[in-house]
């Protein structure tokens, strides 16, 4: 990294590649805090400070949240714009590889709460966040604070040649509405994601995996085949899904059950992954959900008196 | 453009700010409460006013910014909500910078950075920044030109540009005065 005024960090090691530039994990050197430090490059942009960097930074600075990661500071030199968020060392991606089902169970409950608590805030500030999977959970073991962040570590978005009318590409917590060309999203989208993150939390692994089969053939076995009725979405893709076979859905709850998850949780994931976004629970009803209402949590619980705003 | 296509996951997701001008919004009463506050924090210093009564700061350099401002502004039919801003940058940045005097053009320039900021904050067709510059301007200024004066505004106002302005407002009070119906879009210009 090149010379900042008012550089005061070290930098411990490269923690991503965006689209956008690298983001480095360093030491801020006068408190001795961990920060996240995203590069951006704009020595090549030609008119001027980009728009998307303007609206995106000055929109970062006005959200102040428990649950969310804060962005500290903004350093700029003629050819980079440096953002320094606050960083936590565990991901939740981390910290399931890393761990058990059974010692992750216990935990499951404040850290579901806490990542709809940062998402409620968002929402409720008509913000999405769009891009939520585990990596992007970050995790204080010590204090049980879970924090939502986004440094574009992972994924890119705009493909520029859909030929597909339904985006295989991209994170698998994307909900199925946004995979539709041309179709809108909103809100519900990322609680679509939190539900992906429930149930990887529950089983360890994820729910729509990567890799063998492709992501519409993973919701067909999952919800069996959609109808229009189940899902407006299928509207748009009726050749696409005529092609897969007719099948009766996995019995998802049975697993999870099996898997140690409450009957309640299992209500709250199958309201969190609707198909049909109109009727799919949204962050704050979420946090309402007798799932939560659950006064045998191992967990002390902060988290729910701290939601609302700053 | 690709560039900007390719960057939705940092910004066009987050498009929809309530900070911002965009009519047909519901406001909560507690954002509203919030937004309050804020608009408070992104005022020009307390002393601003009465430096530029006394003198301390040239009021004509304010006027011949709005001036200019006006004029392109009208040229390009921007919104409402771009004027606010750029006059909102301008005053932000005078009450806490002081340029070197008798250099007309550091004034100058501050004021089209000022409304490029402001136009791409709020603008969904942005002009090119030699286009901007209309008018027969004494001076024009390259784009890197205009990006270094754009990074020292956003410096000096330490990023927080998307304030809240009396058009921020208007579509709470109109819905409010209107029995809670969303005001519509014609109603909110003719405020």
């Amino acid at each position: 990294m090149e010379k900042v005024k008012d550089w005061n960090y070290k930098v411990v090691e490269k923690i991503g590649q965006g689209v956008f530039g690298e983001v480095y994990k360093c030491l801020n050197l006068e408190t001795g805090k961990k920060v996240a430090i995203k590069m951006i490059n704009i020595q090549n942009e030609p008119e001027g400070v980009p728009s998307y960097l303007i609206a995106g930074v000055s929109l970062l600075k006005e959200l102040e949240h428990d649950n969310i990661v804060r962005l500290l500071d903004v350093l700029t030199t003629g050819r980079y714009v440096y953002l320094v968020f606050e960083y936590l060392d565990l991901d939740l991606g981390s910290f399931i590889r890393k761990h058990t089902i059974t010692s992750i169970r216990p935990h499951i409950k404040t850290i579901l709460s806490q990542i709809l608590v940062g998402l409620a805030y968002y929402h409720s500030h008509n913000i999405l966040h769009g891009d939520l999977q585990p990596s992007n959970v970050l995790i204080d073991l010590k204090s049980k604070k879970v924090k939502l962040a986004d440094f574009g570590l992972t994924t890119s978005f705009g493909v520029p040649h859909i030929e597909y009318s339904y985006k295989e590409v991209g994170s698998p917590y994307k909900a199925p509405e946004s995979r539709i060309r041309s179709s809108v999203y909103s809100t519900p989208h990322d609680v679509w994601a939190v539900g992906c993150i429930f149930a990887e939390m529950v089983s360890g692994k994820p729910l729509f995996p990567c890799g063998k089969k492709d992501h519409l053939s993973l919701i067909v076995s999952l919800f069996g085949k959609p109808t229009k009725e189940t899902w407006p979405g299928a509207n748009y893709i009726s050749d696409l899904l005529h092609s897969h076979p007719q099948c009766e859905p996995a019995d998802l709850a049975e697993q999870l059950l099996g898997l140690g998850l409450e009957p309640p949780g299992v209500e709250l994931l199958s309201r969190m992954i609707s198909l049909n976004p109109t009727t799919r629970i949204t962050a704050r009803n979420a946090l309402n959900h007798p799932y939560f209402k659950d006064s045998h949590s191992s967990l002390s619980s902060p988290h729910y008196e701290a939601f609302g705003f700053p | 453009s690709q560039n900007h296509s390719q960057d939705s996951n940092f910004i066009n997701k987050r498009s929809i700010s309530p900070m911002g001008f965009f009519p047909f919004q519901t406001v909560s009463e507690e954002l509203l409460r919030e937004m309050a506050v804020k608009e408070g924090e992104l005022l020009p210093k307390h002393d601003y006013l009465n430096r530029l009564r006394s003198g301390d700061l040239d009021s004509r350099v304010r006027r011949e910014a709005l001036d200019w401002i006006l004029k392109a502004h009208a040229h390009y039919r921007f919104g409402p909500m771009s004027f606010c801003l750029s006059m909102n940058y301008l005053d932000r940045f005078l009450s806490v910078y002081e340029l070197p005097k008798g250099k007309d053009w550091t004034v100058q320039l501050l004021t089209v950075a000022c409304l490029s900021l402001a136009a791409k904050m709020e603008e969904s067709e942005v002009p090119l920044l030699v286009e901007l510059q209309v008018g027969e301007p004494k001076y024009v200024f390259e784009a890197k030109t205009i990006q270094k004066m754009e990074l020292l505004v956003l410096g000096t106002l330490k990023w927080r540009m998307q304030c809240l302005t009396p058009c921020s407002f208007i579509d709470y009070f109109l819905t409010k005065v209107n029995d809670d119906q969303l005001p519509s879009a014609t109603s909110i210009f003719r405020s």
